[in-house]
């Protein structure tokens, strides 16, 4: 890795001025996804800002209708809480497949949703679940925020502080996980909420996450698996890899959300 | 360069790294702690696992400073005394650890996890340890011996 | 002196007190500890990190290479070039096409062409960055079909012979029998004839610890490497050979080896270039590959192009075989040579071919060059025939475990090929799979998506010729006794964690009767210890445990002559166990070893000895190429794997593999559990995850490596890798230690056609190319489903003619 300068502010107001100043700064937080792409020389941040010694953003919070994750809670965090596996067991289903122990361990809601990797999880839930990326600075719904692979709405100096969920009446949570990185080759959330019936799909797309509206018009008239099961999307928007091509990420969306319907 | 402070097997140490230099670069080349392994360095394999606050996490993918201030295990600080671990012991006995290379993660995420729950079940054993490669054994072994270890630990 | 094996048969088990029990490791608690030192974990006072420059062309002249300004980096010591090493090496020594650097062509992309030596691993790579290499990109060939097909150039190598074609490293035809006769035969009595072709993808041996050398040239002009490296007797020879240097002047030292499956079992790079590079520095110099490098490095499972025709009479035994392969070799030679010979000859067990013939071709292509990973060159002859047997079952509605007895070897006999075969425990495996897998309850009679299938397989315990032709022992040691009855058994055998140390140790302890913990195993250093060529072939057990047998006993026989003068007895009636010795049927009659061990050294001087293995040179046919895949032993192992496949995405879970394998006498059968079980894993991860494959110009860059990362080439977790049940058979071989044979590589082969026969079982496909990954058993579901019911049945009998 290229050397930088670390730094390690007390409170978020201070990581955002520190962001401001630095030259090409990044926040750091668990540094699951950001530390591999330095190594790999992907990013090669001048200044990194850790949110290690701020307080208060690792919190689960119940506020009725929503539940609000800080931006610091770890995978196993929200895997194991209770408040979310009653109110959102999806969620914590969710939160429970990403990765390894390890990764989850370290591994945090706000670091991921800012991330916006093209095949990690949580992008899906957020946009399902209509959930609402709190940051410094303002709110952000999920609708706005994720804009494509690796490409969030955030500004350079913006930091995540919180994620809220509100609670839906039913959603599940279906992926097919790319053998050993346990990434998604297509992960789906279909969730009956607040923000009405979500279908999003994570994995399957080189823009990143996105919803389907024709999923979600058929679950809304009836929330049964078979009403998605002869719904597919095109294949000429999906992601080909050694994981798998074009057409088979399509299938495997229409099984996922299928699959996901069935666990709602 | 910097300094780094860790509490590491129950020891403050100190030692002068580059900035760059992750926790088990830290370990390996500044404080001569070699048993954290380095298999891929990308957060893939999970030889490099040691026990931070109690809870597995890789070394090559944390910063050595956000160690700093925390409760730092690894491979050397299992045992007690001359007496290893029980994990340590039943690794040998079941024959779990062959090349070895990948022992020191698997023990840190084994021990981990019993910390935790004293008595997994095979699949909570799967699930703790799917962060960490092993080439050699099949698992099999891997989870007879912490099975076993968890049973010792029980009496 | 070399004496035949001393074997082990007519040693009744109640007689052996440490071999056959379930005994811990030599070095477990050390590497459970973290206390085991890797090459890595050395760091020698002012060493120096060292960096390898790789080529990004797949083919290409290098025209110049400019070090001047890496060299005048600060913090830079020396920087090297293919010009400084020109000789070229190779593991076979009829093959030498590689330089330790390019000298004026690269041949994959990943060829190293520079190294540099700096005070760190950040200034070293900064130095790369700084070697200017100009290049003429040459035509690059990526499929073993294309490189044969161009008869006339370009090729990748030089012919050695004017008007060959260069692109051919070796071909291979043999014929046992008549083959045609055979198959027509089996058309014409109500036999049937299967073809078939299948491809097997190739993979890598992925050891978590990757390669690491370290170099140290001192003032005496002594050069040692310490190296992770499974052959440190053929380092030691091609490290003074290209280095030009008196061996007796080069010291090669093994640390624990952290995995290496074949992957580690030739010289590389790296170990030239801290040779060189701290020959020029002085100071002691180490390399450290990435995982990246590694993958680049590769030597692994040749990709394989297979067809086979097979023809069986009607009630299922085989009448003929005949196969034509190409092999996609890679770059360089590596062992392509005896891949080429195995890729056929290790065909002809554990059944009965009365003809048999093969024709193999390997070819260079411009990708990292393949060579041995476990069960080297027949996994993917073995994959094919396997499926083969199951059609072959199929079409003549007999029970494929049946039709697999029909056709077993036996033992005490000769295989079509003319291999000696002794011990055979073929038939026992196939019945404790058969038990053990419940497989009448479930075989054709699981519902829908579920299904089991089997295999069997044979492999060598050791090849009876060395790499390079010599008449030297194959496998020595050397045994010394302290008066505190402390054993120190010094082995050139290679820890690479399949516990030859600790096979040393049992075997010790078991002759001369002190307890485990009073041997001491002192191996892996060339100066210390007498040759043993390498951990490869699954010779070790077999080999080294005669030579520790061949050494303990003459020092037995020392001590059992001066005890039974002291005790007026024969030397037969003096026992040594548990410490001590012991008259025969009169156990009041005893004292500790330590004593027994002073009488025989007041009597003879200091006491120790050497022991040493060769094998038998008449385990083969004498036509050309009869020696390659000969081996004193051969092990037996059948599988059944149970799998789950979820028709809506191609996933097939294995559920369930049940390994059978004779291994002879297991040793130790923790250990040897732990070999089953790893081969079987291996086999599981070839057959569903892995695949080492390069980007196409299409793709973007050829010869590009797809995923030279353990996030993109998927071996499997613990989540992944189905339940394996070990079941040991022990057939105890009369020329064995104490009757073992080998279980390191055996049980990986039959892992794969296994689960490609039970995948055929749950839905009805047969899987032909490998991996069985998701999306590949998807389009083969949707092939199937695609076709009506007519064209199915009117398919069946097309497939077998």
């Amino acid at each position: 890795m290229e050397d930088f300068q670390y730094h390690a502010p007390g409170s978020v107001d201070a990581a955002v001025s520190l962001l401001r100043d630095a030259e090409d700064g990044k926040v750091v937080a668990g540094g699951m996804s950001l530390l591999p792409l330095m190594k790999l020389g992907l990013a090669a941040p001048g200044g990194l800002v850790s949110l290690g010694k701020v307080s208060g953003l690792d919190g689960i919070a119940d506020r009725g209708s929503e539940i609000e994750v800080g931006a610091l809670c770890t995978h196993a965090q929200v895997a194991a809480a209770e408040i979310v596996r009653e109110r959102i067991p999806a969620l914590a289903a969710m939160a429970e497949g990403i990765g390894d122990a390890q990764v989850r361990n370290r591994g945090t809601i706000g670091g991921s949703v800012a991330h916006n990797d093209p095949a990690a999880d949580y992008p899906a839930a957020c946009l399902a679940l209509g959930a609402t990326i709190a940051t410094d600075r303002r709110e952000i719904a999920a609708d706005d925020f994720f804009l494509g692979m690796f490409f969030t709405a955030l500004e350079e100096d913006e930091v995540i502080t919180a994620v809220r969920f509100p609670v839906p009446t039913r959603a599940g949570w279906a992926k097919f996980p790319n053998p050993a990185s346990k990434y998604a080759v297509a992960g789906v959330m279909a969730a009956d909420g607040p923000a009405g019936v979500r279908v999003a799909v994570t994995g399957a797309s080189g823009d990143g996450v996105f919803r389907v509206a024709e999923m979600e018009a058929a679950l809304a008239s009836s929330f049964e698996p078979a009403s998605v099961a002869g719904v597919s999307v095109s294949a000429e928007a999906m992601l080909s890899d050694d994981a798998a091509g074009p057409e088979y990420r399509a299938h495997l969306v229409t099984v996922m959300a299928k699959r996901a319907v069935e666990e709602a | 360069m910097q300094v780094v402070r860790l509490r590491v097997n129950g020891d403050e140490r100190a030692c002068g790294v580059p900035a760059h230099y992750t926790l088990l670069e830290t370990l390996r080349y500044g404080l001569g702690l070699t048993g954290s392994k380095q298999g891929c360095d990308k957060g893939d394999c999970g030889a490099c696992t040691v026990i931070l606050d109690g809870r597995a996490v890789l070394s090559c993918l944390t910063l050595a400073r956000e160690a700093e201030g925390r409760e730092l295990r690894t491979v050397e600080g299992l045992a007690i005394g001359t007496e290893p671990h029980p994990v340590q012991d039943q690794f040998d006995l079941a024959g779990a650890a062959q090349c070895g290379f990948c022992t020191p993660g698997i023990l840190c995420s084994s021990v981990a996890l019993l910390e935790r729950n004293p008595s997994p079940s095979r699949e909570e054993v799967r699930a703790a340890l799917a962060g960490n490669l092993c080439r050699c054994t099949g698992y099999e072994k891997i989870y007879d011996a912490v099975e076993a270890a968890a049973r010792k630990m029980g009496q | 002196m070399i004496r035949p094996a001393a074997g082990g048969a007519a040693q009744a088990p109640e007689a052996l007190s440490v071999v056959g029990r379930r005994m811990r490791k030599v070095d477990g608690l050390a590497k459970a500890t973290g206390r085991a030192r890797y090459t890595d974990d050395i760091a020698l006072p002012g060493m120096l990190h060292g960096k390898i420059l790789r080529s990004p062309h797949p083919h290409a002249r290098i025209l110049a290479i400019d070090t001047s300004r890496a060299a005048a980096l600060e913090g830079v010591h020396a920087v090297v070039t293919g010009r400084d090493m020109p000789t070229t090496y190779g593991i076979i020594p009829w093959t030498p096409d590689e330089h330790p650097l390019c000298v004026d062509r690269v041949r994959y992309v990943g060829d190293g062409v520079a190294a540099v030596a700096a005070v760190d691993e950040d200034t070293a790579n900064a130095a790369l960055e700084l070697v200017e290499v100009a290049y003429e990109e040459l035509p690059a060939y990526l499929d073993p079909h294309d490189a044969i097909a161009a008869a006339d150039g370009p090729f990748i190598h030089e012919p050695r012979k004017p008007g060959r074609n260069g692109n051919v490293t070796k071909v291979v035809k043999l014929a046992f029998g008549d083959v045609e006769a055979g198959i027509a035969a089996a058309r014409e009595e109500g036999g049937v004839v299967v073809e078939g072709d299948y491809f097997f993808e190739g993979t890598t041996h992925t050891p978590i610890e990757p390669h690491c050398a370290i170099g140290l040239a001192d003032a005496s002009g002594k050069l040692t490497v310490w190296s992770a490296t499974q052959v440190p007797h053929y380092l030691h020879r091609e490290l003074a050979r290209v280095l030009e240097l008196d061996p007796a002047m080069v010291r090669v030292v093994q640390p624990p080896v952290g995995g290496a499956f074949g992957g580690k079992s030739e010289p590389f790079d790296l170990e030239f270039c801290v040779a060189k590079l701290s020959m020029i520095t002085g100071r002691p110099v180490k390399i450290l590959y990435t995982r990246e490098e590694v993958f680049y490095s590769h030597r692994g499972r040749h990709p394989f192009h297979m067809r086979y025709r097979t023809g069986a009479r009607a009630d299922g035994v085989l009448a003929a075989v005949d196969a034509e392969i190409v092999m996609d070799g890679g770059a360089y030679a590596s062992f392509g040579l005896v891949t080429t010979y195995y890729s056929g000859q290790l065909l002809t067990a554990p059944y009965q071919m009365p003809a048999y013939r093969f024709h193999s071709t390997r070819a260079y292509t411009n990708k990292p060059a393949c060579g041995p990973k476990r069960g080297h060159g027949s996994v993917q002859p073995r994959f094919a025939f396997e499926v083969q047997l199951d059609r072959i079952a199929e079409a003549l509605e007999i029970d494929p475990i049946e039709l697999r007895r029909r056709n077993a070897l036996g033992e005490g006999t000769r295989t079509v090929n003319d291999l000696r075969v002794t011990s055979n425990g073929f038939l026992e495996c196939l019945a404790m799979v058969e038990d053990a897998s419940a497989w009448r309850r479930k075989f054709r009679r699981l519902p829908y998506g579920r299904g089991v299938g089997v295999a069997g397989s044979t492999y060598i315990s050791g090849t009876n010729y060395p790499v390079y032709p010599n008449d030297m022992p194959q496998s020595a040691v050397q045994l010394q006794v302290d008066r505190s009855g402390r054993v120190a058994v010094f082995s050139g055998a290679s820890e690479i964690g399949q516990g030859v140390d600790s096979m040393v140790a049992y075997v010790v302890a078991e002759e001369l009767g002190v307890p485990l913990d009073h041997v001491r195993v002192f191996a892996g250093d060339t100066d210390f210890t007498p040759v043993d060529l390498g951990a490869y072939s699954s010779r070790v057990t077999f080999m080294l445990g005669n030579a520790c047998i061949d050494a303990a006993r003459r020092v037995k026989r020392q001590v059992q002559k001066v005890v039974a003068e002291a005790w007026d007895a024969k030397p037969q009636e003096v026992l040594l166990a548990g410490g001590l010795a012991v008259r025969a049927g009169d156990t009041g009659t005893q004292m500790p070893i330590r004593e027994a061990f002073n009488l025989a050294e007041a009597a003879f001087g200091a006491l120790g000895a050497t022991g040493s293995y060769d094998t038998p040179k008449d385990v083969h046919g004498s036509y050309r190429g009869a020696t390659i895949g000969a081996s004193p032993a051969y092990s037996f192992t059948a599988h059944v794997a149970e799998v789950e496949v979820d028709p809506e995405t191609g996933f097939v879970d294995v559920v369930q593999i049940w390994i059978a394998h004779d291994c002879g006498r297991a040793l130790n059968p923790v250990l040897v559990e732990g070999q089953m079980e790893g081969s079987a894993y291996m086999g599981f991860a070839e057959a569903i995850m892995e695949e080492q494959i390069f980007k196409t110009a299409d793709q973007g860059r050829a010869g590009l490596h797809n995923a030279p990362s353990l996030l993109d080439y998927r071996i499997p977790t613990s989540l992944d890798t189905p339940a394996l049940r070990s079941l040991i058979v022990e057939s105890i071989d009369p020329e064995g230690p104490y009757g073992a044979k080998e279980a390191g590589e055996g049980p990986l082969h039959p892992s794969i056609p296994a689960i490609a026969n039970a995948i055929y079982d749950a839905v009805g496909v047969r899987m032909n190319a490998l991996p069985f990954s998701p999306p590949r058993v998807w389009r083969a579901l949707q092939a199937e489903a695609a076709r009506t019911p007519a064209a199915r049945s009117a398919a069946t009998p097309a497939a077998v003619s």
